[in-house]
């Protein structure tokens, strides 16, 4: 009697528990749909970093690449003129539609940028349900309300400063959870793969290439990984596949950075000098966190208090707005609201983001324990995770190194978000393993990420007023008959 | 059975997708098949009438006409011609030489409406949105 009744109580437990789990994921989504469609009507993408040049880049987008190319150089329409074409091709297609059909370039200037925060809204909510798809092929069960991927790769700040403005980096986000998501399956069926595939994958090396120059530290991972499968018909069959699919993606980007080195005499011509890789074109400071000022991180953590000091920088950016894009940006430093009080509200963000902060660390041992445990497919996986992610630190630093700013103005979590995202993925994995062996260690991490979520909800917010533009702008729609 | 039915509804939509585009491709060659062809009411536009013995196929010497004023026809290359009577210009309108000096096609004048309708950045997104939306899911659904 005891028996059943306690297998009762456990059925009715565990029945409880996923009602629970799916109510949070709703609450959970709700509330990232809430702040994607409030940042939406909150802020104008020309306030983003560099946000004229990228501007001018869609507005010209069709002189640069169109059929009726400009004999002109990038360079005279753009500053960007570096930056592959992917992450403009939709606003500059809605702006030359719009501007041919429907009105002047002001109004034009809106459309697009309205539509281009929702546009990037929509992959950012799509690359989550991939992860979620991503999770559910590791662990072998079905399990769509996953609410780790939303509190942990859902939380960082980072994210929803980068869909609100014009960056490429959403498309690395959302090309790369396609591209990872791919290539578990591709390992699952250990490469036994159609040419479709083949084909697919080389579209989104393609497309990876088109996004942004960063998405080149996510391929190297690729390469490394061979070394690591010792299985040796699984590793030909994984050559040979990577290899005819890179060469789609070479075909597919390519002609964008042989034109750049045909332009401007490089294949990574960028618009600050690079001035040669040498650790000492950085001060000591910005390798070690120093003096009086490192302690702002969690009392002031916004510009310009530990100028160029890398980490509590990249650290400040991820999770609060350290350089004050959603507040206090020179461009609207009129408008911005709560901008006193945001340093105090971004240092608690900053001191209780470390607790996700160290589920990443805990993740990525976690990780590296599992992968040093055993040789196993899902463990292919996790070590391009580890690669990938350790290549991306390491790549960035290069470039922060090689073209110095003593503002440190370079450093931006945006420029590494596939990062964060990566180790995340670990954390995510660590979270469902612990699920199943310390249930009591296990909620506690849950409880702590949903206080966390709900304390850093302000500053995953605009903190602009609303866009009147929005309301003030009309459409002309005519036709002859 | 519900994967079944999943690419069923995956087939179906890819179906109707092809077949719209099928019919897309289809108006618009028939389109620029009716734009290319000489009717008598092009050619009554150009030379001004249509002479009976063009109307009958009847075969004649070019002489000048008298009171017809003398006019340069094009074709597609550029190349001119004058004619100097309604039976020469019907000929050689017939055969083509319906251009502007530009180089564009001569176009009969079409009683033209024009409709139009103010849209707010709201009406105008939403409706963008769901022609995109599903287009992108779809797509998505290929993949994964």
């Amino acid at each position: 009697v005891v028996d059943l009744i306690s297998i009762n109580f456990l059925y009715t437990k565990d029945d409880y528990l996923n009602k629970l789990n799916n109510y949070t994921f709703g609450i959970l989504f709700i509330g990232i749909l809430y702040v994607l469609i409030f940042n939406l009507f909150h802020y104008d993408q020309v306030q983003g970093y560099d946000g004229e040049a990228h501007q001018a880049y869609i507005n010209n987008f069709f002189n640069m690449y169109g059929p009726n190319k400009s004999s002109e150089p990038s360079i005279n329409f753009t500053y960007e003129f570096f930056s592959p074409p992917l992450g403009y091709l939709f606003p500059a297609t809605l702006n030359a539609v719009c501007q041919k059909f429907l009105s002047d370039t002001q109004s034009c200037t809106v459309f697009y940028g309205f539509n281009n925060i929702i546009f990037q809204s929509i992959l950012f909510i799509f690359t989550l349900f991939i992860y979620i798809k991503i999770i559910e092929l590791i662990q072998g069960k079905k399990n769509n309300f996953n609410i780790h991927v939303l509190l942990l790769l859902g939380i960082f700040t980072v994210n929803y400063r980068t869909v609100a403005m014009i960056r490429g980096e959403t498309l690395i986000l959302f090309f790369n959870s396609l591209l990872m998501y791919k290539f578990i399956k591709l390992l699952q069926n250990s490469f036994e793969y159609k040419k479709k595939d083949l084909f697919i994958v080389g579209i989104l090396i393609g497309s990876l290439a088109l996004s942004r120059q960063w998405a080149f530290l996510l391929f190297p991972g690729y390469i490394f990984l061979l070394f690591y499968i010792k299985n040796l018909e699984i590793r030909k069959k994984y050559f040979k596949f990577f290899f005819t699919s890179s060469i789609i993606g070479f075909i597919t980007s390519s002609w964008f950075y042989i034109n750049l080195f045909f332009e401007y005499g490089s294949f990574t011509a960028f618009n600050m000098k690079k001035i040669g890789f040498k650790l000492s074109n950085q001060p000591l400071s910005f390798y070690v966190p120093q003096g009086p000022e490192v302690g702002m991180v969690f009392t002031k953590p916004i510009r310009p208090f530990f100028e160029n000091q890398f980490f509590p920088v990249l650290y400040s950016d991820l999770w609060g707005d350290y350089w004050g894009y959603f507040t206090f940006t020179s461009r609207a430093l009129d408008i911005g609201k709560n901008q006193l009080l945001i340093g105090d509200y971004l240092a608690r963000v900053n001191i209780l983001s470390l607790i996700p902060t160290l589920l990443l660390i805990i993740g990525v041992i976690h990780t590296i324990k599992e992968i040093k445990a055993k040789e196993s497919i899902t463990n292919y996986f996790l070590t391009y995770v580890l690669l990938s992610s350790a290549i991306s630190l390491i790549g960035y630093l290069w470039f922060l190194i090689s073209h110095p700013e003593p503002t440190g103005d370079t450093i931006k979590a945006t420029y590494i978000i596939q990062l964060f995202h990566l180790l995340g993925l670990t954390s995510v994995i660590y979270l469902e393993n612990l699920k199943e062996r310390s249930k009591n260690l296990y909620k506690i991490y849950i409880v702590l990420l949903i206080i966390v979520f709900a304390n850093n909800f302000s500053a995953l917010m605009s903190h602009f007023p609303l866009n009147n533009l929005l309301y003030e702008v009309e459409y002309n729609v005519s036709w002859e008959s | 059975m519900i994967k079944y039915k999943k690419n069923l509804l995956k087939n179906k939509f890819f179906l109707i997708f092809t077949v719209f585009f099928i019919i897309l491709a289809y108006l618009n060659f028939q389109n620029n098949e009716s734009s290319q062809e000489v009717t008598p009411a092009l050619i009554k536009y150009i030379c001004g009438d249509i002479s009976d013995n063009f109307k009958n196929n009847i075969d004649q010497e070019m002489n000048p006409e008298d009171g017809f004023q003398l006019r340069n026809l094009y074709d597609i290359e550029g190349n001119v011609v004058s004619v100097s009577s309604t039976y020469e210009c019907n000929i050689y309108t017939d055969g083509g030489w319906v251009y502007y000096d530009t180089g564009e096609r001569i176009k009969l004048p079409t009683d033209i409406k024009t409709s139009s309708f103010d849209l707010n950045l709201f009406q105008i997104s939403l409706l963008l949105w769901l022609i995109l939306f599903p287009l992108i899911f779809y797509t998505l659904r290929m993949i994964i």
